[in-house]
């Protein structure tokens, strides 16, 4: 029972990661705007002075009043950095992933020859050493799909087979997606089978995805 | 290794501490490589190359901003500095001194996109198709799709701004050669993300 509980984890995370990425592929430009709910929402909600067909006339015209309207919730000030902006939050998932990948890595040897004999066989698995490695593993997996999920949310436009693999950003994604496979083929393997060629595949993927982008 | 049942709890409370301990560094990380602490260390290259040139530096920022040489490939900056163009630089006359001109074009060459590691100059090459000579760095794909969903009323409109091209406008970090999303800062609208 111990080994489903990882599992169902990634299940999870990599359903929050499919989730927005199936949605932003099927209205790549407007998402999450396409049937225009939220649009007339807006426009509902604007004073009756700019209810104009100036500023209804053309698609897209959200992101101006949405502006406005920080603008007006500002006292006319002007719209403030937040405090953790998208692409901030990108960066922060991608390294933390990568760092916490190496630490994984550098724990393994802890891992093995615990008390908990969950292998059998010529390994052990458990004990304190085990439980790091796993912690570790788990959270660089949950860190690397938040980083490919807030990438194509974030970063979606930067991405385009027009300009070939080649593309900085096209390769920085290929090598993040890749990583972050190489991650969960990793723990979904782990513990007792060869789980360590996935794993640092999977970290040397995204430290020159990393490396691509800095 | 035999282990007491209170020394075993005392080294797993150790190994928790270390846990936490190697948690709070893996967030301290990005946040020293954001500040740019560590730039010595992984110098970034996400943006173009500055401009280190005195004299490219004074003779065109005197006039406008000093657009880094890894805007544009070579061949862009051959058109754009020779001396029959330099007569009429976009309505302007920009003549150079012979001897200035040829300092500025080996700086510029030296330094033109194609010979960037710098990701947006990369990114520059790639918009561009075969044999394609942009003579304004605002005509290039890259740029034009960089900056559609902003609104006209932003810039053109806008008498802080008043044109793409005046990209220190709006880029804080321009002349660093940081135009990163987040350095954006847009006269009179504020902070802006697409």
């Amino acid at each position: 029972m111990r080994n489903k509980k990882p599992l169902i984890g990634l299940l999870t995370g990599i359903s929050l990661f499919v989730a927005p990425v199936v949605c932003a592929a099927d209205s790549p430009g407007d998402w999450p705007l396409a049937d225009g709910t939220l649009e007339q929402a807006v426009a509902a909600s604007l004073p009756e002075q700019i209810h104009s067909p100036m500023w209804l006339a053309r698609a897209g015209h959200v992101t101006e009043q949405a502006g406005l309207l920080d603008m007006q919730q500002n006292g006319g000030g002007e719209r403030r950095k937040p405090w953790l902006t998208g692409n901030e939050l990108h960066k922060y998932l991608g390294l933390g992933s990568l760092l916490l990948g190496g630490l994984t890595m550098l724990s393994a040897g802890a891992a093995e020859g615990g008390e908990g004999d969950e292998g059998g066989g010529e390994n052990s698995y458990g004990g304190t050493g085990y439980d790091i490695h796993r912690t570790l593993a788990l959270s660089a997996t949950a860190l690397g799909l938040g980083a490919v999920a807030t990438g194509f949310l974030f970063h979606g436009d930067d991405i385009g087979l027009e300009s070939g693999l080649t593309d900085p950003d096209n390769l920085h994604m290929s090598l993040g997606l890749l990583g972050t496979l190489g991650y969960v083929s990793a723990v979904s393997a782990a513990p007792g089978e060869s789980h360590a060629g996935s794993g640092t595949v999977g970290g040397l993927s995204m430290l020159v995805a990393v490396k691509i982008a800095w | 290794m035999v282990w007491t049942k209170d020394g075993e709890n005392m080294n797993t409370k150790l190994k928790y501490k270390g846990l936490l301990l190697v948690l709070l560094g893996s967030l301290a990380l990005p946040v020293a490589a954001d500040e740019g602490w560590l730039d010595g260390l992984f110098a970034r290259k996400n943006g173009v190359a500055a401009v280190k040139n005195a004299l490219y530096q004074e003779e065109c920022g005197s006039c406008h901003f000093p657009y880094q040489p890894g805007w544009l490939p070579e061949r862009s900056w051959q058109r754009l500095l020779s001396s029959k163009a330099l007569e009429d630089h976009f309505g302007e006359n920009a003549e150079l001194d012979e001897s200035d001109r040829q300092a500025i074009l080996d700086y510029v060459l030296a330094n033109a996109a194609e010979h960037s590691g710098y990701k947006r100059s990369k990114k520059i090459m790639h918009s561009l198709r075969d044999g394609e000579t942009p003579l304004r760095i605002t005509e290039t794909r890259y740029i034009r799709r960089k900056h559609h969903e902003i609104p006209r009323r932003l810039i053109e409109d806008n008498p802080k701004v008043g044109s793409l091209s005046n990209c220190d406008s709006c880029h804080t970090e321009a002349a660093r050669g940081n135009f990163d999303e987040d350095t954006v800062r847009i006269p009179g609208y504020g902070y802006w993300d697409d």
